[in-house]
């Protein structure tokens, strides 16, 4: 144990300010503005989702005119990627990693600030698209050339999504900048690559495909403004193909960025509430690796109806993506069989995850094979099948990282009895709402319509799907009454209160300014695990006690 | 196959038999069983793609350029809603809908006859 800084004295809590609060260079801070804001934008899109259930229930058109419908999913899709799951998967690495990693700051927390604020500024100007005399953006998350350009959709709230976008996009290559750069560099004595925990390792991973495609998305988001405003940009380079190239070299990467940093998460959380060390550590991290460069020659996949990508290549590429992913599922497990498995929250969540994604990746067949997704492509099974990795996969991962860290950086537990009821529900309605969608697909019903015909006879699939929705929106409500309620008065969790491995629980919870008093020794990913199984109690060794609140 | 917002045109290039949809009616797309069809899309507009969900295909077509595509329908009969525009193309898209009529050739080759005949 290695001591780092005295004793601080006088930690008293004081009620911080609104500028405090908004413009503070703490990691920790900006982590949990990020995330938190995205969070608020993950239940604004949950609401529009909820919407759009409502009016698909039966056909015809009942609350909702198809220009509005038009709006609501194509806002919807956009706030939960622009706005909730890359913020999200950014934003618990700028609060998370420098705790791992053993250091006392991020790299330039100024610059992480201000993409925080480019992403708070491209979300609010998004949104308020809704306020201009058209309405927001309705040309999908996609924005495919020439449905985008003035003619096809005029009007102030799709210039507003094209500002936004490229805002949010600017401000997640900032905080990827700094993340990177504090990985790189800011790591404690001891702590060489292979000793980073795996979440830091996911996250490393990310910002490296965040650094490499995002910047194209945003040239793409600035030539398509052009080319509404001073002149034809796509029709002179070959039009819609182009503009479909430029958005999934970086669409499908964004699927993997607001993927990797939660299989960090799980693979964590699953080895902490197993009491194991995670099995085949150094494979699953060269795996990571590997599905990142993968996910770099996939993005023709989204292309193999238009006659114009070379559809057996990226069916190749596609298809080996089950090779990392398998690793993945296989590590995790093994790190599972003969554990002591404790179904706490956080494991019920990581448990979701992996259930839940595994029908999202098996279903990732379908599209990758053209023959198959010929029928399938633009269609409900598509729907599905990314529902279930980025709702299974993303958003389980984020709750199993909320319960899991809540306690470290709030310094309470969220209530047991309720998250038990949150997760049972949002289980329920994740099968609900989505399963049905295959089946819809698979007969005929394409995507992003506002009405169906009634001679298809899908009312009962679609009703299903709607009660699917509400089931869900119940469980989000519940966890937000959980939320306020632990918040108020929740168990107090001490510095470790799940028995973790990693350097995050060598901390007071919240931690302190400069995150650490003493570091234990690291001798290996797992630093407390380690002190632990030689029979040594980390948190007494570290005199951890006496600096809580 | 010639798509516009929102709505679906059907050539027939062997004899100039038309069929055209307008905002009220839903065209169909009358069909010989068994035979297999070679199509030419184009587009008007935005992108666009023409699916028929039963025989489990479909393809996007594109302004200022043609895609091609081969089909043969068995299943004889006439399909409501049997196609459908699967390519997010605007406000009315969940109505760019049309039948499909699959008739036995020698059927088909009289409508075919009608419609030329009427065309002009």
């Amino acid at each position: 144990v290695r001591a780092l800084a005295p004793p601080v004295a006088g930690t008293a809590r004081h009620r911080r300010t609104l500028i405090e609060l908004l413009a503070s260079t703490d990691h920790k801070q900006i982590g949990v503005l990020t995330t938190a804001t995205a969070f608020v934008f993950f239940l604004m899109g949950g609401l529009l989702a909820v919407l759009m259930r409502t009016e698909l229930a039966q056909p015809g058109m009942q609350i909702v005119s198809e220009d509005t419908y038009n709006q609501l999913f194509t806002m919807h899709g956009s706030t939960m990627f622009y706005l909730f799951a890359v913020p999200a998967a950014i934003g618990v690495g700028i609060y998370m990693v420098p705790l791992q990693i053993g250091a006392p700051e991020i790299v330039k927390p100024r610059m992480a600030l201000l993409g925080y604020w480019l992403f708070l500024c491209g979300g609010i100007i998004m949104w308020s698209g809704f306020l201009t005399e058209q309405g927001a953006a309705q040309f999908g998350w996609t924005a495919y050339w020439p449905l985008s350009d003035t003619n096809a959709t005029p009007g102030t709230g799709a210039d507003f999504w094209i500002v936004g976008v490229a805002l949010a996009t600017g401000g997640a290559i900032l905080q990827a900048l700094c993340l990177m750069a504090t990985i790189l560099r800011r790591r404690a004595p001891g702590m060489t690559p292979l000793r980073m925990p795996l979440f830091t390792w996911s996250e490393l991973v990310t910002v490296f495909m965040v650094l490499t495609a995002f910047p194209v998305f945003l040239v793409t988001m600035i030539l398509l403004y052009v080319d509404r405003h001073f002149g034809t940009v796509f029709t002179s380079t070959g039009g819609p193909i182009t503009y479909q190239y430029l958005f999934w070299f970086y669409g499908h990467p964004v699927v993997y960025v607001v993927f990797f940093p939660l299989v960090g998460v799980v693979g964590e959380v699953i080895a902490t509430f197993s009491r194991r060390r995670f099995f085949g550590f150094s494979v699953t991290v060269l795996s990571l690796l590997l599905f990142s460069a993968l996910s770099m020659a996939v993005f023709g996949h989204h292309m193999f109806t238009t006659q114009s990508a070379p559809n057996n290549y990226f069916s190749l590429t596609s298809t080996m993506l089950l090779v990392p992913a398998g690793i993945e599922y296989f590590a995790f497990i093994a790190t599972m069989w003969g554990g002591r498995i404790q179904l706490r929250p956080p494991m019920l969540f990581a448990l979701g995850f992996v259930l839940l994604f595994l029908i999202g990746g098996l279903t990732g067949i379908w599209v990758a094979s053209p023959p198959l997704d010929y029928h399938a492509h633009d269609s409900y099974f598509v729907v599905a099948h990314f529902h279930y990795t980025l709702f299974g996969g993303t958003v389980f991962g984020l709750f199993a990282a909320i319960y899991y860290w809540f306690p470290k950086v709030t310094g309470r537990l969220l209530g047991e009895t309720l998250a038990r009821w949150h997760f049972g529900l949002m289980f329920t309605g994740a099968l609900l709402a989505f399963i049905p969608m295959f089946f819809l697909g698979e007969e005929g019903m394409p995507r992003r319509v506002a009405d169906y015909l009634s001679v298809h006879d899908w009312t009962t699939l679609n009703m299903l799907s709607s009660v699917g929705a509400y089931t869900i929106f119940t469980s989000i409500a519940l966890f937000l009454v959980n939320v306020v309620r632990s918040l108020r008065g929740g168990a107090v969790a001490g510095p470790d209160p799940w028995l973790g491995q990693t350097l995050e629980w060598a901390t007071t919870s919240p931690p302190l300014r400069h995150n650490f008093a003493r570091l234990p020794e690291i001798r290996s990913h797992t630093p407390l695990f380690d002190l632990r199984e030689r029979g040594r109690d980390p948190i007494a060794e570290l005199r951890l006690r006496e600096g809580e609140t | 196959v010639v798509a516009a917002r929102w709505d679906w045109r059907f050539e027939y290039p062997g004899s100039g038999a038309v069929v055209q949809g307008t905002d009220q009616t839903i065209p169909t797309l009358y069909l010989p069983q068994g035979v297999p069809v070679d199509f030419a899309g184009t587009s008007r507009d935005v992108q666009h793609a023409f699916w028929v969900p039963d025989e489990r295909f479909k393809r996007d077509v594109f302004a200022n350029r043609t895609t091609t595509w081969q089909m043969t329908f068995d299943d004889l009969g006439f399909h409501e809603g049997g196609g459908a525009c699967a390519e997010f193309c605007g406000l009315r898209h969940a109505n760019m809908v049309f039948n499909v009529d699959v008739l036995p050739p020698p059927e088909f080759h009289r409508w075919e006859q009608r419609a030329t005949e009427k065309g002009k």
